[in-house]
C-alpha cells in the first residue's frame, strides 16, 4: 500500500530524525572527518526522495527505514574512503562536543556539577568512561564486585543529574 | 497485571543497558545493528543514549576539569584482596567457605602429588581486526603475543578473559611473554579472549582491538 505525506508530516519526519541519523553517522565516522554532516544532509534528502516517489509503503515502520537508509549510507561511505586511502578506517575518536553556543553552555553546566561530585563516583567515571577500561577492569583496579561497576556509574549519574536539577 | 506491559517495560531495560557498550565500542556487530534499529524506533531510549553521548563526549574532551585531584594510585594488592573479599560474603557464609577450604586443602595435599600437569601450548585461531586502529600479528609461537607497534612512549594494556578478566598486564613492548600463572589458570580447548589497549604517555586511550579469541590446546 502506498502511503502519502502531507508536507507538514514531512516537517516532523526530518525533525524527529535528523539528530537520530546524526548520532548514528557521528558514531561510524567520527567528527574529525569533516563530512559527517553532509552525510547527514544527504540521507535526509535521500529519505523525503523515497517516501515522495512511494517507496515507503509502511511494511516496516519508518524508522526501521530511514535505520536502513542511513546504515546503506555509511557503509557506501566508509567503502568510497577506502578506495582512495587503500587502508583500513581509523577508529572514530570520540565525536566532540558540537561547536554551537547552546551545547558549549551546557556542557560548561555539566562540568560545574560534575566536578563538585565525590571522588568515589568521580574515580568511576574516569576508570569506565575516560580511561574505557571494562567492568573487570575497574573492579579490580577499586576493589569492587564486576556487577557493583555498572551499579555506582549508574548512581553516578543520576547523582549528578539531581544535582543538576536543584 | 498487563503482561503486554510489562514484556514492554523489560524490553526497555534490556536496551538501556547497552547504551554504554554500544558507545564505548563494545557491543558485536549483531548486536549493535539491533540497538541502532531499536533507538531509530524508540524516542525514550534514543534520548537516554543522546544524553550519555553528551556526557560521555564532555568527560573525553575536557577531562582536567573533573579528574586532576583523583588519586589514582593502584591501591596495593593486598589492600585490594581484602576489600574485595570482605564485601563479598556475610559471616556466614565465611564460617562455611573456611570451612570447604579446609576440606579442600586435604583433598589436595593428598590427591595432587599424584597428578602431572600436561604442557600445552597456545594457538591464535583468528586474527580479525575490525576496522580498529592496532592490527593484532597472529603469532605462531607458543607463549607469546605480539601485536603492531603505534610508535615511541605508547603504553600498551593487555587483558585476557574468558568471562571475567583472568589476567592483565602494561608494557611498552608491542609483545609479551605469558607467565605460568596464566597458564595454570587456563583450561585447554576452552575459548579465551585477549585484547590489547593503547594509551598515550599522559593516560589517553589511544586505541583499542577488538577481543580476538585464544585457546589453550594439549600437545
Amino acid at each position: 500500500m502506498k502511503k502519502t505525506f502531507s508536507q507538514s508530516e514531512l516537517k516532523e519526519i526530518v525533525k524527529k530524525y535528523c539528530p537520530i541519523v546524526s548520532l548514528r553517522v557521528r558514531k561510524s565516522l567520527g567528527t574529525h572527518i569533516p563530512d559527517w554532516e553532509d552525510v547527514v544532509n544527504e540521507i535526509m534528502v535521500n529519505t523525503l526522495e523515497k517516501i515522495k516517489s512511494g517507496k515507503f509503503r509502511g511494511d516496516s515502520s519508518i524508522g526501521t527505514f530511514i535505520y536502513t537508509i542511513t546504515s546503506r549510507r555509511i557503509v557506501d561511505f566508509i567503502r568510497k574512503k577506502n578506495k582512495v586511502l587503500q587502508y583500513a578506517p581509523e577508529p572514530s575518536s570520540f565525536p566532540a562536543p558540537n561547536k554551537n553556543i547552546e551545547s558549549k553552555e551546557r556542557s560548561k553546566f555539566i562540568a560545574k556539577y560534575l566536578k563538585n561530585l565525590q571522588p568515589k563516583y568521580r574515580e568511576i567515571i574516569y576508570l569506565y568512561y575516560y580511561k574505557e577500561l571494562t567492568r573487570q577492569e575497574v573492579a579490580k583496579k577499586i576493589g569492587i564486585p564486576p556487577r557493583r561497576v555498572s551499579e555506582r556509574a549508574n548512581y553516578a549519574r543520576k547523582l549528578l543529574k539531581k544535582m543538576m536539577k536543584k | 497485571m498487563n503482561f503486554k506491559y510489562m514484556a514492554k517495560v523489560m524490553r526497555k531495560h534490556k536496551y538501556e543497558k547497552l547504551i554504554d557498550d554500544y558507545l564505548l565500542n563494545n557491543l558485536n556487530k549483531e548486536k549493535e545493528e539491533e540497538f541502532e534499529q531499536h533507538y531509530f524506533n524508540c524516542p525514550s531510549c534514543f534520548k537516554k543514549l543522546k544524553d550519555r553521548e553528551e556526557f560521555i563526549s564532555i568527560i573525553k574532551h575536557t577531562p582536567d576539569l573533573f579528574f586532576h585531584d583523583l588519586n589514582l594510585k593502584n591501591k596495593s594488592k593486598k589492600e585490594l584482596f581484602f576489600k574485595r573479599i570482605s564485601t563479598l560474603l556475610s559471616p556466614k557464609q565465611w564460617a562455611a567457605a573456611t570451612l570447604s577450604a579446609a576440606l579442600l586443602i586435604i583433598v589436595i595435599f593428598n590427591i595432587l602429588p599424584n597428578i602431572k600437569t600436561p604442557s600445552s601450548q597456545f594457538s591464535l585461531d583468528s586474527n580479525e581486526v575490525r576496522g580498529r586502529s592496532i592490527a593484532i600479528i597472529s603469532d605462531t609461537a607458543p607463549n607469546e603475543l605480539k601485536w603492531k607497534s603505534m610508535g615511541e612512549n605508547i603504553e600498551y594494556n593487555i587483558s585476557i578473559y574468558d568471562n571475567q578478566l583472568i589476567w592483565e598486564e602494561t608494557t611498552s613492548e608491542n609483545s609479551i611473554s605469558l607467565p605460568d600463572e596464566v597458564y595454570a589458570q587456563m583450561t585447554p580447548g576452552v575459548k579465551y579472549f585477549w585484547q590489547v589497549k593503547a594509551y598515550s604517555q599522559e593516560g589517553t586511550l589511544i586505541a583499542k582491538t577488538s577481543k580476538v579469541q585464544l585457546m589453550l590446546v594439549n600437545k
